[in-house]
């Protein structure tokens, strides 16, 4: 930043151009020389009177601006170089900052997520155990004569023989859903 | 506006400087840094008014641009000490303290453990749940942390809890003797259900939590259906292992494996896993399949425990094997635990003697006898034996059971003689066949070895040796009627498997295997190929004349209308153990296999002394109560009409 605010006239940059017109012709002088003038050895007699003075006159003086067009090419590309750094710098800052939030949120979200599954499975253990505690519950107590259940026993059981499968004509309409299934396996309708 | 050299700056030009206020505020920003001694003449500091120099009062921006550069220096001074002194503690905390403090902090922040993993839940056939783990609490009290007295602490805890009472004490009491026995640590209630541990954690006097009780969370072994099928399914001890039964055999099988996980403290205080083990969060939902029918144990237990109290017998066990792949429906052994609180219990009844324990069988073994010898094809069902009722062999008496009833029967086909269990009978049809075949047959059926269930602690039957067996008549003719050797009841049942399957000898087991949740199986145990013992032709045979002991012979009690039912009675002498044979202690049994038509399961009872019976009165109708509720649960149709 420094580099931007230096007037081109400092000794360094100076040295490579067309020297000044001096202070006693020119009316023009630059803000840096007027400067060292001022701040210069002070003299005993200097008094507060002549300070005055020689600002007012001073005052008058043209300063230059430092001059964009002039800037040697090594200093421009420093400076590009520098605002491509800051942004890559801010850039990377809001990535990192970013991925720390996600880790973060991540982390949370697991533990969340964790602890309503450790619960899940809590609670399935707790339900199958209480569903079976209550058959073993209703079985004791189905053996009590005063409950009125009584075994199953084969005398009481009435087996039914199964029909024996009869295909008859007037079945056929009914039977179209199954015709439809086994087409794919079949030979094709119409034949 | 001028320009001032002092402030390196443009003023305007009716700008006075006052002195008065410039010290004023110099002097008051010595005394706050008190850099300038009060003390010091003021003409010797920076600050100094001389006389002279109030004159000349231009000479001081020299002096200043000197006390600005001191004090830079001072600044700069200040700001290297600071900054060397951080260097050197971070040298400090960074490098020599370094390990101890990384060490610190791992041991705070990050928790090695191996998470709760529960052990696989059991099922029955029909997936009803035998075990599973379930969370309970133990509850310990701090009486040095507590925030209300122990009156009140006490006589809130007291209702939620099951206290064991002496005499003389209410719960209440009880609870304040505990609590004034430490400061901390005192063990209040164990093996809390989760509903309690929560109302025990929610407590509140006053509006305020208690303080000064603290719930520790653990896994334990929950038996829902208590002791129904405790002598398959055994228990978990305090230490998660496996003790007896399934839950020992297979303990490869239900524990479920995990590695340890790290986890690490992260900001917001919650652990989280530092390195994630693939499986870790995905538990397999598989579980244990058993072969073994939740309703039928229920039948064979409530049957078995009614004729034990009956006829006030020692012990006893029903097996019921499907026939056909060994898959044993049931397996019930009386006196049994609840595995819920096997430390109860006496350490003799955690074994199953259904297959730790032998037992001289007795005439349930004729049948077999009898498919031996019709297999050397030295009988035939209709080759006539003379039975003379009591013969004397090396000096010893053989004698049927019914011979003071009964006396000589005269001829007998070995129908007849398997009919009325004949001893004599039995002793001729076995010694038509020569003694080394017949040992040789003995020892093909797997005699002197186990039947290679999935249940611990099997033990081997027992046979005389070879030469012994083959140079003595009289053991040929004990064994001919059951006696002289022993087998567990859990092979005899093997044993009558193959005379239901058509000869083969299928090994009895429990365990179906690994099942996930949509039923498919993920891994089932190897069994061995059956081996063929028996032609098909001689197993009918026999079947059919097991057949008449049931219709017309001893085993009558096992009669069930319309169904066709073969079986067999036994009842045995129990050998002393000094040698000999006792006079009252009997071992009776019964064993039936349904149906004839088409033989499948195969129902044992066996009861060891009762007081009273035989095999036949004892054991016979136990099987038919089992054989009645095997018909209602596999919905077998009657044949007979």
């Amino acid at each position: 930043m420094t580099a931007a605010i230096r007037s081109p006239d400092s000794p360094r940059s100076r040295s490579g151009r067309k020297p000044a017109a001096g202070p006693a012709k020119s009316k023009v002088t630059s803000i840096a020389r007027a400067r060292r003038a001022k701040t210069g050895p002070v003299l005993p007699n200097y008094s507060p009177a002549d300070e005055q003075a020689q600002a007012r006159s001073s005052a008058s003086v043209l300063k230059v601006l430092p001059d964009r067009q002039q800037q040697p090419v090594w200093l421009r590309s420093l400076l590009q170089a520098q605002r491509a750094s800051s942004v890559a710098a801010v850039m990377l800052l809001a990535g990192a900052l970013s991925l720390y939030g996600l880790t973060v949120y991540g982390e949370q979200r697991w533990s969340q997520e964790y602890q309503k599954l450790e619960t899940l499975r809590l609670r399935e253990q707790q339900l199958s155990a209480s569903s079976e505690v209550l058959k073993h519950q209703l079985a004791k107590e189905a053996q009590n004569p005063e409950t009125g259940l009584a075994p199953q026993n084969p005398g009481d059981t009435i087996f039914l023989q199964p029909a024996p499968e009869t295909r008859s004509p007037v079945a056929a309409p009914n039977s179209e859903p199954a015709l439809k299934k086994g087409a794919g396996v079949e030979t094709p309708l119409g034949y | 506006m001028s320009y001032d050299p002092r402030f390196d700056r443009y003023r305007s030009p009716n700008f006075k400087r006052t002195k008065q206020a410039g010290d004023s505020l110099r002097d008051s920003f010595a005394a706050r840094t008190g850099w300038e001694k009060p003390a010091k003449p003021r003409s010797s500091g920076s600050f100094g008014r001389s006389p002279q120099q109030t004159a000349t009062s231009w000479g001081r921006p020299v002096e200043r641009l000197k006390r600005s550069k001191f004090r830079l220096w001072a600044v700069w001074a200040v700001l290297m000490l600071g900054g060397l002194g951080l260097a050197v503690n971070l040298f400090y905390l960074q490098v020599t303290r370094a390990p101890a403090l990384r060490k610190q902090a791992e041991q705070q922040q990050t928790l090695k453990t191996k998470p709760f993993v529960p052990r696989r839940p059991i099922i029955d056939r029909a997936g009803n749940v035998l075990a599973i783990d379930r969370q309970v609490y133990t509850l310990y009290a701090h009486p040095k942390l507590f925030n209300h007295s122990k009156a009140e602490i006490a006589a809130l805890l007291a209702p939620m809890l099951a206290i064991e009472l002496s005499p003389g004490t209410t719960s209440e009491t009880e609870l304040i003797r505990r609590f004034n026995l430490a400061q901390s640590g005192i063990t209040i209630a164990e093996s809390l259900p989760q509903e309690v541990a929560d109302r025990v954690a929610q407590m509140q006097i006053k509006e305020s939590l208690v303080d000064g009780l603290e719930l520790l969370r653990q896994q334990q072994r929950f038996y829902p259906q208590q002791e129904l099928a405790a002598d398959i399914l055994g228990y978990v001890d305090g230490e998660r292992k496996g003790q007896a039964g399934v839950e020992y055999s297979q303990q490869n099988l239900l524990e479920r494996s995990m590695p340890s996980i790290q986890f690490s403290r992260s900001s917001n205080g919650n652990w989280v896993p530092d390195r994630l083990t693939a499986g870790f969060v995905q538990l397999d939902d598989l579980k244990l399949q058993l072969t073994i029918d939740s309703r039928l144990q229920r039948a064979a237990r409530t049957a078995l425990k009614e004729k034990m109290k009956q006829h006030d017998a020692k012990r006893g066990t029903v097996i019921v094997m499907d026939a056909r792949n060994g898959e044993l429906l049931s397996v019930v052994a009386e006196p049994s635990y609840d595995p819920n609180q096997y430390f109860n219990f006496d350490l003799s009844r955690y074994k199953n003697w259904a297959v730790t324990d032998v037992y001289e069988p007795g005439s349930t073994f004729k049948a077999i006898n009898v498919a031996i010898a019709l297999e050397a094809g030295a009988v035939k069902p209709n080759s006539v034996f003379k039975d003379e009722g009591r013969i004397y062999m090396d000096g010893w008496t053989i004698q049927n059971s019914d011979y003071k009833v009964a006396g000589a029967r005269g001829p007998s086909t070995v129908t007849e003689i398997l009919k009325h269990s004949s001893n004599v009978g039995m002793v001729h049809v076995m010694r038509s066949m020569k003694a080394s075949l017949y040992y040789q047959a003995l020892e093909k059926l797997g005699l002197g070895q186990t039947a290679g269930t999935d249940l611990p602690f099997e033990v081997t039957s027992q046979l005389k040796n070879r030469e012994q067996f083959i140079n003595s008549p009289v053991e040929v003719a004990t064994t001919a009627f059951g006696q002289g050797f022993s087998i567990t009841p859990m092979q005899l049942v093997q044993l009558n498997g193959a005379l239901a399957n058509g000869g083969k000898l299928v090994t009895p087991h429990v365990v179906r295997g690994l099942f996930d949740r949509d039923g498919e199986a993920y891994w089932k145990l190897p069994r061995p190929v059956p081996k063929q013992v028996f032609s098909p032709e001689t197993t009918k045979q026999v079947l059919e004349m097991m057949e008449t002991v049931v219709d017309g012979g001893t085993g009558k009690a096992a009669q069930i209308p319309g169904y066709r039912i073969a079986g067999k009675t036994g009842t045995a002498q129990k050998a002393k153990a000094g040698g000999g044979y006792s006079d009252k202690a009997i071992i009776t049994s019964f064993v039936g296999i349904m149906p004839v038509e088409a033989p499948r399961y195969v129902v044992l009872a066996v009861i060891d002394e009762p007081k009273d019976g035989s095999g036949g009165t004892v054991a016979a109708p136990i099987v038919e109560s089992v054989m009645e509720a095997l018909i209602s649960i596999e919905k077998i149709a009657p044949s007979k009409k």
